[in-house]
């Protein structure tokens, strides 16, 4: 089987500006990383990769520092890695940002399963994935939390809904998205990342794309204007002796991940 | 009786160390500007270790060292929990009869001011006490319980708070945009919300932001930035065991909760090395990564030498942060040539270890124009011979 993944590095400071004119992000003046859920996806996407025995490749577009995104997944576990970076590509919606990877991905060879994020957490749209699915014509599974494959190579997916788990059987091909906190992702070892910094990165531009699908970049959704969102009302004070007031932490925090889950 | 004005810039270690000892003299009215917040900076990224007798700072300098500990340490005793000291212990390792002469020195010097200190050459015995390193290749190391590391952070708030306490004021979230210089001397600061105040005495204790301070009296400040670039690795097995301290000459490591933390040591630094040195901006420094590729090489190979027991363990996080060295790794302190306008900078990675001596000595300087044996050591003149 063939696996991809798609990660996308973002900001992780609060210290982030806002380009007045177009309302997006300075990615420049911003402290960047994998985005948090991409994180869970590769946890999952590895699992299955070791589980099958697939390959998987990890692909982000961006500028050159994304590179920074790309080794780490290749020191998680992903075995080969591809940047799409061209100014052509930057600044694009998120179907124009769909269509570029949907592109390169097909380019490289029909995959099995692609993973991605649920959504990214600076656009926060979730949009990628659906799109990605809808382009490839793949089946297309959101909010996987858990996936392994049956004796007919077909996929046993659970998916977080409203009211709980639902468990699905797939067949592939299939995208599937996975939400933030599903698992528990690995860190790279020493020694996998510095293996993973001296790979090359298989590095794409606008001249390597499909040229109907450049053509066809034109932004389709402007964002208009952004705010910060509203201060949390409700605050508690959590008192106690340390031990009490981290096993309050604690409680809050599985809480907090099983309404998550 | 007229007090004398001074006016801190920086409120790190340097910074808060310094004002607390000024504000023990009664005609001194201390203003302290720091322009985030008390500890915020190059400090809040200290590992905080100050240990009886590793290589930070040469034996000569003991005295200092002891004075550092034992300030943290009546510190944390008046309020337990302050400093943030862990007394973990430390292990220093000798990789050759250099080292090992430094470290039996330095244990002589522990034992002489009552605490202890043993040269291990036992390899069992080391192993034993941190299992994750190979004592093959060691002549032996140093070894006590007695130190560990403190919170540079919390301790720079514990100053800050003794400092208001005795009357000196804090101001944070300024900037300091301009210093005025007439005649030589300078006489008094423009901050970025606009006010104008004369001053007697000016300090510079912003570290790595000293080259930035020093052009506001056209005085160039001789430090350099070099790389403290530390990681976090969370250890393959969970620590059951105390972890103590550990000292390579190349780079040490602590305990940072479950995980561990390991950094270049600041002496291996070389200023002439591009990638260890330069002239960089500490305001771009992002509040974590930034570390450089090369830098996991070095740390790859020192481990898998010396603690092999580490390099499959998890990279948890990493952090740059730059620290202002001298060309011989001695910080400066006192007067320089633009009058009244002193240095209390360049400390390098010995912040924590080194701002309580030379805090006391200065403070007594510049409030009684007495001078010691460190300030004359430590002068700016030296370095511009």
């Amino acid at each position: 089987m063939k696996f991809a993944i798609c990660v996308k590095y973002v900001p992780v400071s609060d210290q982030v500006e806002i380009d007045p004119e177009t309302h997006s992000i300075k990615r420049g003046s911003a402290e960047c990383d994998i985005n948090p859920c991409d994180l869970n996806a590769m946890e999952m996407a590895v699992g299955l990769k070791k589980a099958t025995g697939a390959t998987l490749d990890v692909y982000t577009m961006g500028p050159d520092g994304a590179t920074a995104a790309l080794k780490k997944c290749l020191a998680l576990g992903a075995d080969e890695a591809f940047l799409l970076s061209d100014r052509r590509f930057a600044g694009g919606d998120t179907l124009g940002t769909a269509k570029v990877l949907a592109d390169f991905l097909e380019k490289n060879g029909s995959y099995d399963v692609i993973f991605t994020g649920s959504e990214s957490s600076d656009g926060a749209t979730g949009q990628v994935g659906p799109m990605l699915a809808s382009l490839l014509k793949m089946t297309d599974v959101s909010d996987a939390v858990d996936v392994s494959v049956d004796s007919e190579g077909a996929l046993k997916v659970s998916r977080k809904v409203p009211a709980g788990r639902l468990s699905l059987r797939v067949k592939t091909p299939v995208v599937l998205s996975v939400p933030f906190g599903c698992n528990e992702p690995a860190l790279p070892t020493l020694r996998a990342q510095m293996k993973a910094n001296r790979r090359e990165i298989h590095t794409f531009t606008s001249a390597d794309a499909t040229p109907s699908v450049l053509e066809d970049l034109k932004v389709k959704s402007v964002v208009t204007d952004v705010f910060p969102a509203p201060k949390a009302k409700k605050a508690e004070e959590i008192t106690g002796t340390p031990e009490e007031i981290a096993d309050q932490i604690a409680a809050l925090i599985q809480e907090r991940r099983k309404k998550d889950v | 009786m007229a007090k004398k004005k001074i006016c801190i810039i920086g409120g790190g270690i340097s910074g808060t160390a310094l004002g607390y000892n000024l504000s023990l003299y009664d005609d001194a009215e201390v203003t302290l500007f720091e322009k985030g917040r008390i500890g915020c900076g190059t400090t809040s990224k200290s590992a905080g270790t100050v240990c009886l007798f590793d290589d930070s700072l040469k034996n000569r300098y003991w005295d200092v060292r002891l004075y550092g500990f034992e300030t943290y340490l009546k510190m944390e005793k008046e309020k337990p929990g302050s400093t943030g000291f862990d007394k973990t212990g430390t292990l220093v390792c000798a990789t050759n009869e250099a080292d090992e002469k430094r470290i039996k020195s330095g244990i002589a010097l522990a034992q002489s001011a009552g605490y202890t200190g043993e040269y291990i050459t036992d390899k069992d015995r080391i192993h034993q006490i941190l299992p994750m390193i190979d004592p093959e290749p060691l002549l032996g190391a140093g070894y006590t319980q007695d130190d560990g590391y403190f919170d540079g952070t919390m301790i720079s708030n514990n100053f800050a708070s003794k400092m208001e306490k005795n009357g000196a004021k804090i101001v944070t979230g300024v900037k300091i945009e301009e210093i005025t210089v007439e005649n030589g001397t300078a006489t008094g600061i423009k901050t970025s919300e606009g006010a104008h105040e004369d001053y007697d005495v000016i300090i510079d204790c912003t570290g790595p932001w000293s080259r930035f301070t020093g052009k506001m009296v056209d005085l160039d400040v001789p430090i350099w930035h070099t790389k403290a670039e530390a990681f976090f690795m969370a250890p393959p097995q969970k620590l059951d065991y105390v972890f103590p301290v550990l000292k390579y000459p190349a780079f040490y490591a602590l305990r940072a909760g479950n995980n561990i933390f390991i950094c270049k040591s600041h002496l291996s630094m070389d200023l002439d090395n591009p990638m260890h040195a330069g002239q960089w901006d500490p305001d771009k420094l992002p509040e974590r990564g930034g570390t450089d590729d090369y830098f996991i090489e070095f740390l790859f190979d020192q481990m898998e030498k010396d603690v092999p027991g580490l390099v499959d363990g998890g990279l948890a996080s990493s952090w740059l942060s730059y620290r202002a060295e001298t060309r011989d790794f001695l910080p400066i302190v006192g007067d320089t040539p633009i009058k009244n306008y002193v240095l209390a900078t360049g400390y390098g990675g010995n912040g924590v270890i080194e701002a309580p001596a030379v805090s006391r000595d200065l403070a007594k300087y510049i409030m009684r124009g007495e001078s010691t044996l460190l300030l004359e050591e430590w002068a700016f003149m030296r370095l511009v011979k």
